[in-house]
Formats: C-alpha cells, sequence, structure tokens
C-alpha cells in the first residue's frame, strides 16, 4: 500500500494551483467533510444530554440499575448486553477495514467475504438494539406506583427509572445513532451488489469501498461515545 | 482553460498479480481497542459489584479511555494517520473545540443544578418532565 500522501511537498507545489493539495480523491475529501458535520450533529446531542444529566443529577437513574437484561438469562447482568454489542461493533469496524485493504490489492473475492461478515455485524447491532429498547419499554415487573396507577418502563411520555429526559434522550440519540447503522449496512448492501458485479473490477478501483469503509469507522466511532455518556457515566 | 490536476487511485492493471495480504497492523489495532474496551467495561462492572470507589472519579478515565480508542479508529482505521497534516488538522482542531464545548456544557448543568433547578417555584414548573408525581 503506498502511501503517496505523506510524501513532504513545499506549500507551494501544493497549493499553488494544477494540483491536488491534499492528495486524496475528491469524492474521498468530501466524505471526510461530511464526516465533521455529523460528528458535530452528534456532538450537539451528546452535548445536551452532558448538560441535562449535569442538571437533573438527583433524578437521574443508574444505568446499571435500568440496562441489565440479557437474552435467554434471567437475573440482573448490567453491562454485559452492550458490551457484546460494542464488540461486535469494533469487530465489523475490523472486517471493513480487511475489507478495505483487500480493496487495495484487487482481490475482488476477499473484499467479498469481508464486505459480507461486515453486513452480518451491522445487522447483528441493529437486532441488539431492538432489543435493547424493548426491555427498556417493557420495563420491570414490580414498576413504579405513581398516586394509584404502577407504570411500567419507558417511552416518551412516562419514565419508571426516574427523568423522563433520561428516556427522552435514549431513544433520540440512540436511535439516530441506529438510524446511522442501518443507513450504512444499506450502504453496504449497495458496495457488496456493485463488488460483486464486477463494476469496481471494470472500474479500475475499489475506492467506492474505503469510502463507504470511512462512513462505517464513524458509526463505530460515534457508538464508542454514545455508549461511554449512556452506559458509564 | 487546462483543468486542475485531481488525484487518481492507482488503477487496476489488467494481468496484475493480487499481493499477499498486509493485515497484520489491523489485528494489532484490534487487540489494541479489544484491551480498551475490556478495561473500560470490566472496571465500571467491578466497581457495579465490590463498590471499591465513587462512580464520579471513574469519570474521567472513562473518557479519556473513549478518547484513546477515538484516536485508534480514526488514525489507523480511517487511515487518517496517513494523509498530509494539514488535512489531519481540520480533524483535530475541531475537536479539540468540541472536547472543549463538552466540557462547557457539563460545567453548565452543573451550576443549573445546584444554583436554580430546586427552588420550589422551578420544580412546580417543570413536574410534568418528571414522569408524574415525582414531588
Amino acid at each position: 500500500m503506498a502511501h503517496t500522501a505523506t510524501e513532504k511537498v513545499d506549500a507551494n507545489t501544493a497549493w499553488g494551483g494544477n494540483a491536488a493539495p491534499y492528495n486524496i480523491s475528491w469524492g474521498k475529501i468530501m466524505m471526510w467533510f461530511f464526516l465533521i458535520s455529523d460528528a458535530l450533529t452528534f456532538t450537539g446531542f451528546l452535548l445536551a444530554y452532558g448538560m441535562q444529566r449535569n442538571t437533573y443529577a438527583a433524578e437521574w437513574p443508574n444505568p446499571d440499575d435500568v440496562f441489565n437484561h440479557f437474552p435467554f438469562l434471567s437475573g440482573h447482568h448490567p453491562l454485559m448486553f452492550v458490551s457484546l454489542m460494542t464488540f461486535i461493533l469494533i469487530m465489523s469496524s475490523v472486517t471493513m477495514v480487511l475489507a478495505v485493504e483487500a480493496g487495495h490489492r484487487f482481490d475482488k473475492k476477499k473484499v467479498l467475504m469481508w464486505l459480507g461478515l461486515t453486513i452480518v455485524g451491522g445487522a447483528f447491532f441493529l437486532g441488539s438494539q431492538a432489543y435493547e429498547w424493548t426491555q427498556f419499554i417493557i420495563g420491570t415487573p414490580e414498576g413504579k406506583t405513581i398516586g394509584d396507577t404502577v407504570i411500567h418502563g419507558a417511552n416518551l411520555t412516562r419514565n419508571e427509572y426516574g427523568h423522563q429526559l433520561f428516556a427522552d434522550f435514549f431513544f433520540f440519540i440512540t436511535g439516530f445513532h441506529g438510524t446511522h447503522v442501518f443507513s450504512g449496512v444499506v450502504l453496504l448492501i449497495i458496495t457488496f451488489i456493485l463488488v460483486a458485479n464486477n463494476t469496481l473490477q471494470k472500474r479500475g478501483h475499489y475506492e467506492f469501498v474505503e469510502k463507504i469503509g470511512l462512513y462505517w469507522h464513524f458509526v463505530d466511532l460515534v457508538w464508542v461515545f454514545v455508549f461511554t455518556f449512556f452506559y458509564l457515566i | 482553460m487546462e483543468l486542475l490536476a485531481s488525484y487518481h487511485p492507482p488503477l487496476y492493471k489488467e494481468g496484475q498479480a493480487i499481493e499477499k495480504p498486509n493485515t497484520k497492523w489491523i489485528w494489532r489495532v484490534f487487540w489494541i481497542l479489544l484491551a480498551l474496551t475490556i478495561v473500560e467495561v470490566g472496571t465500571a462492572y467491578a466497581n457495579y459489584l465490590y463498590h471499591f470507589t465513587d462512580k464520579n472519579n471513574l469519570k474521567i478515565p472513562f473518557i479519556i479511555l473513549t478518547i484513546a480508542k477515538a484516536y485508534f479508529i480514526v488514525f489507523s482505521f480511517m487511515h487518517l494517520g496517513h494523509e498530509r497534516k494539514n488535512f489531519k488538522m481540520n480533524f483535530i482542531v475541531v475537536l479539540i473545540f468540541i472536547l472543549y464545548f463538552i466540557l462547557l456544557m457539563m460545567i453548565e448543568g452543573y451550576y443549573q443544578k445546584t444554583i436554580h433547578v430546586h427552588t420550589p417555584e422551578f420544580m412546580h414548573g417543570i413536574n410534568h418532565l418528571l414522569g408524574g408525581g415525582h414531588h
């Protein structure tokens, strides 16, 4: 893998005209710029979460008491399922890098294999997130007694576990992230079809895989922050 | 008018042999990310079971570990480490602003809690947000 971008050039050569200053293709730069803007969007949401979480710290539920379900296991297992989700997403990031690396070597079979595994990982993550949401909405059997009614679980109008904003932020931010994962999986499937149809082979390079790879790594990166802020802090 | 030269990725030449994979560094970064995640989750879980420290003391180490993971994902997996310095600066400067903003908003939230929030008038006004019948 030659990295011509690391050659040292003086400012005039890079910016004097008739050259690509960053030595990257236009499509890749635009994907990076989109990712910066998306990162700022998520930052805005996490900022709002951070501020409200500190404002209402007294009524804020402890995530260990809320997110402690694990499929097919009874009892309380805080952090276990979300760690599995994090591991799956990191694994899918690894398979994505391997797909990009295979694309650099024009190894079509390997690209297909690693892309397929990335899609499976993404789909697995979406299903896991759906499970997490379901458990959150169903709530505990005991529920919370308010006046003469007992409420179970959390949705956008009531929250058994504590402050309403906790539920609002959880659904909104993880939902926004989940939408990104879903659109990422759709894009990966499109990429898979393009590779399988030899479209990229005829084009002569697999940079399409690299750009989608950037998007997928961004999705993983956001999850790392969302996971830390919602479950650990 | 002459078009500006643009960058093109290296093209496939007909009959070109497929090189052997160069993946050692990928798996190395994977193990690093896995180790960081295990340390994070392990500490949180151990603290949940044994309560060896107050949760607030763990917040800053968690954030540092998360930023370390972010560094590896962006600089290694997304190849940003191999790009030109000027390009990297796009992100590093933005990141500094983001982190500073996060810090400011957390301080703001803490201020809101101690100064303003729990006065009776304010509590009455936002009662509907508390999931009903809270106070």
